[in-house]
């Protein structure tokens, strides 16, 4: 066990030293001068000694071997660099916006797991039948609606036609509570609406085999009622898988929420990555794409280690 | 010459056999994809002739005879708009199947075969590829470009595609390296290339094919998004996404804009989905059968 986790641990800073590596080698050998973006060329006169004096600072006739080595040093002590445009740390930037990605990413995934159990469940349950096939026919539905087209007709039908909700921007959670969770809550369900279909999908797919297992016919002829059957027998080896896909989905919904957040006005990380692809400020987005990415190898990591400790047969297998 | 016989007569069986739903997912791809190709020859208004300039069409008409899908914020026909617009979505997904099953299929079921450091190196690599949430990557990828032509978004999308192709090719051709017909065909002294693509590739294609149908889906949901945020081919070329996006600021007056482009980016990905599953859930029973 503890050989196991030193082999994952082993495997999960390879990985995200990969990761950073190719991040830095895709931005920095990509056409474009970062100088562009401290002084636009085509506004009056370039000082070229001022411009070669900046070169100089960032660093940037260094080899690209070297270059890469001093960005990966100074980010591994916490340093990931100034922003070209604004000259605040990237690292401050990111943190400061991380928990209203967190904040997103989180009430989305409770959303949709909290919604596709029962839905699983139920669809499961009644296989074949009139539930079984609305519940199929909507979720097939809904796998094929992009989120920021969920998230538009949520802005028109909640925000413009029944005003309930704020169509867009952002209430921080210290600035007000009730404000914060009517913010939060078109945006969640944009997200989570199509993470919801591929959730409930697998719930169901799962149950119907384990239905089928002769354990829970035994449990139903000891007279146990159905709902604690399903509950407690049969939904139990299911969440395994759906832990599983649940971390796998988190890629998919990092990459979501830089869309939502740029329809809803929410001022979270992928709002930030997108103005900093807009204003060319590559040393910032290094920074978010390589944090991004990190989070995502160690979600994934931390589910298959949850997996271990969860399922004894993978436990003994692995060891 | 077994291929040059009439594909007509197997290809209407093939539909015959097909569930409803099927069948109408495999019609819209196809009238889709037609339009897209043939768009220039089609009587269709110029996508990006703006009407209210000599007073022909007002903006954001409803739907009329004149134009069948009404108009945009800047007057112009919504229906010629969504077909011009289906060439980017359909030409960068059709690009990143091809690449996706050339390369990514071709790398997979290769390694799965032939195993050792080559295929420790390559899945390393595939799995660091991986490592990113993918409209994340490229996103970053496409900052750095100066301009984003359709051919540009192509081999971007292209490239990225082939990890995922590779991750399912080897499965597939890890579990098929060890049945029975490949150990036969390596007993009677096949040479190890014949038998990869006697044996081995011709059956890892049919999960290869399943998936693209999929992955294709995806694809023109990624390359919406990208389009969303302003990111994809540059306008005036009419994009889904980019209608979306352009449409969604009148949607306090009118939603109807913003349903056409989104019902065409739906009704694809569904059609491509449903089609994608009929496809698998057909090889499985095949598979089973062997």
């Amino acid at each position: 066990m503890v050989k196991t986790l030193g082999l994952r641990l082993v495997r999960l800073l390879a990985t995200v030293f990969a990761v950073s590596f190719l991040t830095f080698f895709m931005t920095s050998l990509l056409p474009g001068d970062p100088v562009d973006t401290i002084i636009p060329p085509g506004i009056g006169e370039r000082d070229e000694v001022l411009v070669a004096q900046i070169r100089e600072e960032l660093g940037l006739n260094d080899p690209f071997l070297v270059r890469y080595g001093n960005w990966i040093g100074d980010v591994v002590q916490g340093d990931f660099g100034k922003s070209y445009v604004t000259d605040q740390p990237v690292l401050s930037e990111i943190t400061a916006r991380l928990p209203v990605t967190a904040e997103l990413a989180i009430v989305a995934v409770l959303m949709s797991v909290f919604l596709a159990i029962p839905l699983g469940i139920a669809s499961a349950y009644k296989q074949g039948k009139a539930v079984d096939n609305s519940i199929s026919a909507v979720v097939q539905f809904l796998l094929s609606v992009p989120p920021f087209v969920v998230g538009i007709f949520l802005i028109w039908g909640l925000a413009l036609q029944a005003g309930v909700l704020p169509a867009t921007g952002w209430v921080r959670l210290t600035e007000s509570l009730t404000g914060n969770i009517e913010s939060v809550i078109l945006p969640a369900s944009a997200l989570a609406l199509s993470q919801l279909a591929v959730f409930t999908r697998l719930v169901r797919a799962d149950m119907i085999s384990t239905l089928q297992e002769n354990y829970v016919l035994s449990a139903r002829a000891k007279g146990l009622t159905d709902g604690y059957v399903l509950f407690r027998h049969a939904f139990r080896p299911s969440s395994l898988s759906l832990i599983t896909v649940v971390g796998l989905n988190i890629g998919a919904l990092l990459g979501g929420t830089v869309v939502i957040e740029q329809l809803f006005a929410v001022p979270g990380l992928g709002r930030k990555l997108l103005e900093a692809i807009n204003t060319r400020d590559i040393i910032v987005v290094q920074g978010i794409v390589l944090f991004i990415s990190a989070i995502y190898v160690i979600i994934n990591t931390a589910v298959d280690l949850i997996y271990m400790v969860v399922d004894p047969r993978i436990r003994v297998k692995s060891a | 010459m077994k291929f040059l016989k009439n594909p007509f007569p197997a290809m209407w069986r093939l539909y015959r056999s097909m569930p409803l739903t099927v069948k109408l997912g495999t019609i819209w791809i196809v009238a889709i994809v037609f339009a897209a190709i043939f768009a220039d020859f089609l009587p269709l208004k110029d996508p990006n002739y703006q009407g209210f300039i000599m007073g022909e069409s007002k903006v954001n008409e409803g739907p009329s005879l004149k134009h069948l899908l009404g108009t945009d914020d800047l007057s112009r026909d919504l229906f010629s708009r969504i077909i011009y617009g289906a060439r980017v979505s359909l030409t960068v997904s059709f690009v990143a199947v091809v690449a996706g099953s050339a390369i990514g299929g071709f790398l997979g079921a290769l390694v799965g075969y032939t195993r050792g450091k080559v295929e420790a190196a390559v899945m390393a690599t595939v799995d660091v590829i991986l490592a990113f949430p993918g409209l994340v990557l490229l996103l970053a990828l496409v900052t750095f470009m100066q301009t984003r032509s359709l051919f540009v978004i192509s081999v971007i999308v292209g490239f990225l595609s082939i990890p995922p192709y590779t991750r399912v090719a080897r499965a597939n051709s890890l579990s098929i390296s060890r049945r029975e017909f490949v150990l036969a065909a390596r007993a009677i002294g096949t040479p190890r290339r014949t038998v990869l693509f006697r044996e081995v590739i011709p059956n890892v294609l049919p999960s290869i094919m399943a998936y693209a149908l999929v992955a294709a889906a995806g694809v023109i949901v990624l390359e919406g998004s990208l389009a969303f945020l302003g990111l994809s081919v540059q306008p005036p070329t009419p994009t889904w996404g980019g209608m979306i996006n352009q449409a969604r600021k009148d949607i306090k007056l009118t939603l109807f804009p913003v349903l056409v482009p989104s019902g065409a980016m739906v009704f694809t990905v569904l059609a491509l989905n449903t089609v994608g599953d009929w496809v698998r859930k057909r090889g499985q029973v095949r598979g089973a059968a062997l």
